[in-house]
């Protein structure tokens, strides 16, 4: 019958496959390889990789493919309403009768045309407020988690963690890989973003990428990604580029670093100063606490002539030396060091317990009260047959104030003479 | 206790002491939630671990972390850099 009907039309019938396949044929020989301009629309990017796309003018449209291995070395991320130039083979699409160019290469038209695009949607978001100073959030003091949103073999991602470890060696830091240029960037930035932004995850999040043309960084521009470092909870300090390059993302981040290693400096304090600044603390305190007590005892020389008591200065030295010897270390980068470090610093309390007024008492020292409670600072607040309370380390005892004399500061001897009889004969032991 | 109100309040305690405006029994209970206050705030640092992780995937919802190749490959890149 076909063959009836062939003699009859005088053309050979054909199926569809054959039809497709020579037109595909004809196509590719006739046309070939071309350059169209044109506009992206309908971008899609499934799980395979791929990137397909609309490319249109006014009046006519056309798909394009280009697969994932050429579309994961695009130096920008495509997105819908982008005029680009196409370079790529046209061919047929057999399943669907369609079609297309197989894109091989996508250039964006001009840089003036992603720049013009990056100032309507910079103005869209001021619009919205995006960008108010009253939406930053302040960094944690002390975030012992970070969150790195970057390419994992960047160099970025290196400089953050060198940084950030040479700062504070006992830091846990989760990288969340992402591409951060070409088709699909985007996408994954989005993402890793709404992953880490979980108090349960860490503390800060980094996000960036090393410097590069405005292409490279686009994936930084595209209104999604700004949207989602907006939006995120915890803290974001981005370091997208260098000096120079700033993105939509640096302008919502709470934080803008120019760089990487910025980025970590500036969310990580140094464990040697925040050691030292401890140190200093609490030698102010001993030293504050030595003074109250001072002004209390009645004998400022005595104290003086203890040596343990004396010589403020070379305690805050050896302090400093602590401090230097402690960074030292740290630079060798021990992993262990935080139990070091506290175990170093604990010898250190005791050391500084020993200068606690309450351990003076322990060592011989005692204070006298009335028996109101309050604290005789003189030996003209008493007379012969005043009742007295005096503390020692371990307890108080009850006293009656036998005689009084007065003598000058530095004798060192008149004060003992006072305290020294805690054991009047109508004393009592008394059990704090 | 997060490490910056501990601070804060380790600052306004010796800030207290050091004005030395107080009896010496109230001198002495600022000196020891000071030396507590310090020994807590040390703990915080001492209790830091590190960990260099990456994101491995995510199953039902938690997040996989695996050892972040990345670092561990330098580190030995230096180590055999640094060998005879």
């Amino acid at each position: 019958m076909s063959e009836a009907a062939e003699r009859a039309l005088g053309l050979r019938i054909l199926t569809v496959s054959q039809l497709n396949e020579q037109v595909k044929r004809c196509l590719e020989e006739r046309v070939g390889v071309v350059a169209v301009a044109g506009e992206i629309a309908d971008l899609a990017r499934p799980k395979s990789g791929h990137l397909y796309f609309t490319l249109c003018d006014a009046r006519a449209q056309v798909r394009a493919v280009m697969w994932r291995g050429t579309a994961e070395r695009l130096p920008f991320a495509p997105a819908d309403g982008m005029k680009i130039i196409v370079i790529g083979e046209t061919t047929v699409y057999g399943p669907r009768g369609s079609y297309q160019i197989i894109a091989g290469e996508i250039i964006p038209r001009g840089i003036g045309e992603l720049k013009r695009a990056l100032e309507e949607l910079t103005r869209k978001l001021r619009a919205e407020g995006l960008f108010e100073p009253s939406l930053k959030q302040p960094l944690p003091f002390l975030p012992l988690r970070l969150a790195v949103v970057t390419s994992a073999t960047g160099a970025a991602v290196h400089d953050i963690i060198r940084t950030a470890l040479a700062r504070f060696p006992a830091l846990t830091i989760r990288v969340l890989p992402v591409r951060v240029q070409g088709a699909g960037a985007p996408e994954e930035i989005v993402r890793a973003l709404a992953r880490a932004d979980d108090p349960a995850v860490c503390d800060v999040i980094l996000l960036g990428r090393g410097g590069g043309s405005l292409e490279d960084l686009s994936a930084f521009n595209v209104e999604a990604v700004v949207r989602a470092v907006a939006a995120c909870r915890l803290p974001v300090v981005s370091c997208v580029g260098h000096e120079t390059d700033t993105t939509l993302s640096d302008l919502v981040a709470d934080v803008r670093a120019s760089t990487p290693t910025r980025a970590a400096e500036i969310a990580v304090p140094v464990l040697g100063d925040l050691l030292e600044r401890l140190a200093t603390l609490c030698a102010r305190a001993a030293r504050a606490a030595r003074g109250t007590r001072d002004a209390c005892a009645s004998d400022l020389a005595l104290l003086a002539a203890r040596p343990a008591l004396g010589e403020p200065d070379r305690r805050l030295e050896d302090l400093g030396q602590y401090v230097d010897d402690l960074a030292s270390r740290l630079e060798d980068g021990l992993c262990s060091l935080g139990q070091k470090v506290y175990n170093s610093l604990n010898l250190r309390v005791s050391r500084l317990r020993s200068l606690n007024p309450l351990s003076t008492l322990g060592r011989g020292f005692t204070v006298t009260h009335d028996r109101a409670g309050k604290v005789l600072r003189s030996v003209r607040s008493v007379a012969p047959g005043d009742r007295v309370e005096i503390r020692f380390a371990d307890g108080v005892c009850e006293a009656e104030v036998r005689a009084c004399r007065e003598e000058s500061l530095g004798t060192g001897q008149g004060a003992v003479a006072l305290q020294g009889g805690p054991g009047p004969a109508r004393g009592r032991r008394r059990r704090p | 206790m997060r490490f910056k109100e501990g601070l804060d309040r380790l600052e306004a305690v010796v800030g207290a002491l050091e004005r030395g405006d107080c009896e010496l029994e109230d001198a002495l209970s600022a000196y020891e939630e000071g030396m507590r206050l310090y020994r807590r705030l040390l703990e915080i640092l001492a209790g830091a671990e590190r960990r260099i992780e990456e994101l491995a995937g995510e199953k039902e919802g938690a997040l996989l972390w695996k050892r972040f190749q990345g670092v561990r490959g330098q580190e030995e890149t230096t180590r055999d850099a640094e060998a005879p």
